[in-house]
């Protein structure tokens, strides 16, 4: 039971991050139709940001989330600027061109962060109060882990209000749903475009500053990163965000448990996963053809 | 529309391909000047063995790496470039073939059928992944190759025999008439001899009637459809002839590198194919060859001791998506676009004046 319950709350911990990374994925595919094949390294620069801001020193929580809200600003400032230098000249070229300028885009983050930071390993300490584990008798869970899930559902909700609820997700939506006609009708398109992806930058760069703490960080953790977010986004359907928070979530756990329950097969869990969903929903589970995507 | 999407993907796919030259109308009645056409594939690897013959024996191990680079660049090209889907799987049918030798090191069969079998294994599990994708199309299909390549990546670490990062080592090249093909002087002549024929069958396919219905189902693959082609039996036959050209150039890679580790099939090799294919211009025969060249003598020799060399390829990269997208083999198509509009712009100004 305790090693259930154990396994249920590591998976739901895993998920967080991949959702943050596959949440901004799936909206910049479903608003400007670029899969941004750069996104991983998006999120190891958000790691290597934190870990340069903390220069390896342990510190309190609100220090932590300050700079953790930082590395994200700084990759949210590489997600716009690579909008208006890149993806902004090939709205009109189709999502294949698209596709292949975001490897380029990969490619080049990759190069400029080995640059910067070598090839060394950070590593990154949590900060004092969630350095431990809450201990229920039964089983003990590390706090970092409830942290990390409090952080996710934050931002969930707040995504949730900024896409249903205000203006500016009204237009990104309208964007979205079709960008000729919403430009037509005065919503600035180019405006949304950087928006968006800041706010994938950001949302990536959080999920790097979120778990690097639990990781080494070293170059290759973009690819891992990229390829688990692809797949998620997969499962959950191109463009849809609810699809990626329910694809990463399931990811997540099934990862968990078979690293608890069937160690070898662990990381095969979301191949699988995703291979199944393709043969019976070839669009994902919650392709929202008509909302988000277009 | 995503669902809508799927289907009108490949003609936005082959905006990246200029048609390829034909003056295949003109000559395609006559059998003899059918065949001259493909005449060029042994006039180029033979005057390329023939370059290369006294060469030192590093540089002939350089060149014959390069030619099995694009041996296998042109296999992803007749997905990406022939049939307009992006594939980041495709190291997968590479591994099959370099696996498959590593694992025979010790039957001593003649390398020649060591490859010929390798490449029969390829193009069963290409196959096999087209008959499991038969429902996915443009993005999805995409994503789906990057899948299979990481099942096929991983499986090296999960079954004991392929030995995971630490990898296959001191894989025999093999004996052929006598001759000891780990030294680079034999191995040229044998690789070439294997690639040709690969460059040729390649050619043969191309130019085929089953070649020119993939080029159809890339420019409009609903029409094709209408008009009777069994669109997905194509690229399932497609991913089998890709996969068993990739094995080939899987078995003699690790002929040559006596070793076979499994970051040789990670999918960020495969997508440095699909970077070999555009480079090099995904719409003419010899692109996927020039672009493999450019990127292995990059990789080996310029950027050799440069730890951040992806920032260079990034950029060289970026540059073929955004201004020449035709790639290497499809600058002189865009150079003389650019002097004609140069020129018929200053016969109006002088029109003008």
């Amino acid at each position: 039971m305790g090693q259930l319950i154990s396994a249920i709350m590591n998976g739901i911990a895993t998920g967080v991050p991949l959702f943050l990374v596959s949440s901004g994925l799936t909206l910049i595919y479903g608003v400007m139709g670029v899969l941004n094949f750069a996104h991983g390294a998006l999120f190891m620069i958000g790691a290597y940001a934190l870990a340069t801001l903390l220069t390896g020193q342990v510190t309190n929580i609100g220090l932590f989330l300050l700079c953790a809200v930082l590395a994200a600003a700084v990759v949210a400032a590489i997600g716009m600027a690579a909008e208006r230098g890149i993806f902004s000249w090939l709205y009109n070229a189709g999502h294949m061109i698209n596709l292949l300028a975001a490897y380029a885009l990969m490619l080049i983050l990759v190069g400029l962060s080995i640059l910067i930071w070598g090839t060394k390993i950070y590593n990154v300490q949590r900060p004092t109060e969630l350095a431990g584990a809450v201990d229920l008798g039964l089983l003990s869970i590390p706090v970092y882990n409830l942290f990390t899930i409090g952080l996710g559902a934050a931002v969930a909700v707040g995504l949730w209000l900024l896409i249903s609820k205000s203006s500016y997700g009204v237009k990104i939506r309208a964007v979205a749903y079709d960008r000729t006609t919403a430009r037509a009708l005065g919503v600035r398109a180019p405006l949304i475009g950087m928006g968006v992806f800041a706010l994938g930058g950001a949302l990536a760069g959080l999920a790097g500053a979120l778990t690097a703490p639990l990781i080494s960080v070293a170059p290759g953790i973009d690819a891992a990163y990229a390829l688990q977010s692809f797949v998620i986004i997969i499962i959950g359907g191109l463009g849809s965000i609810w699809g990626a928070l329910i694809a990463a979530l399931a990811v997540g756990l099934i990862q968990s448990f078979l690293v608890y329950y069937a160690h070898d097969w662990a990381a095969y869990g979301m191949y699988i996963l995703v291979a199944i969903v393709l043969l019976f929903w070839p669009q994902g589970l919650f392709s929202r053809s008509a909302s988000t995507a277009h | 529309m995503v669902s809508n999407a799927t289907e009108s993907e490949a003609p936005q796919g082959a905006e990246l391909m200029r048609p390829g030259r034909s003056g295949l109308g003109r000559l395609s009645g006559n059998p003899v000047l059918r065949w001259i056409q493909n005449l060029d594939v042994p006039i180029v690897v033979l005057a390329v063995g023939l370059a290369f013959a006294f060469s030192a024996g590093n540089v002939q191990f350089l060149v014959a790496t390069m030619a099995i680079y694009a041996l296998l660049a042109m296999s992803a090209n007749m997905l990406v470039g022939w049939h307009g889907t992006m594939t980041f799987g495709h190291a997968a049918f590479f591994g099959v073939g370099l696996y498959f030798v590593a694992l025979m090191r010790e039957s001593g069969l003649n390398p020649f059928l060591l490859v010929a079998i390798a490449g029969v294994l390829g193009g069963v599990v290409g196959l096999l992944f087209g008959l499991l994708t038969i429902r996915l199309s443009g993005i999805g299909f995409a994503m789906m190759t990057l899948v299979f390549g990481q099942v096929l990546y991983l499986l090296v670490f999960t079954i004991p025999a392929l030995q995971g990062d630490n990898g296959i080592p001191s894989v025999p090249a093999g004996k052929l008439f006598g001759l000891n093909l780990s030294l680079p002087r034999n191995f040229w002549w044998y690789a070439l001899i294997v690639i040709g024929i690969c460059f040729l069958l390649i050619k043969m396919v191309y130019r085929s009637s089953f070649g020119r219905t993939v080029l159809a189902v890339r420019d409009d693959a609903l029409r094709a459809a209408a008009l009777g082609v069994p669109v997905r039996a194509v690229r399932i036959m497609l991913i089998g002839l890709s996969g068993f050209f990739a094995a080939v150039a899987g078995a003699l890679f690790v002929q040559q590198q006596s070793i076979a580790s499994a970051d040789m099939i990670y999918w960020l090799t495969s997508g440095e194919l699909v970077l070999m294919c555009l480079i090099g211009g995904t719409g003419y025969f010899w692109g996927p060859v020039l672009g493999a060249t450019l990127f292995v003598w990059l990789d080996s020799q310029l950027f050799k001791d440069i730890s951040y060399s992806s920032l260079f390829v990034g950029i060289i990269f970026l540059a073929v998506v955004l201004l020449f997208r035709g790639g290497i083999a499809g600058l002189p198509h865009q150079i003389s676009g650019w002097v004609r509009r140069w020129r018929s712009r200053r016969e109006a100004k002088a029109v003008q004046a």
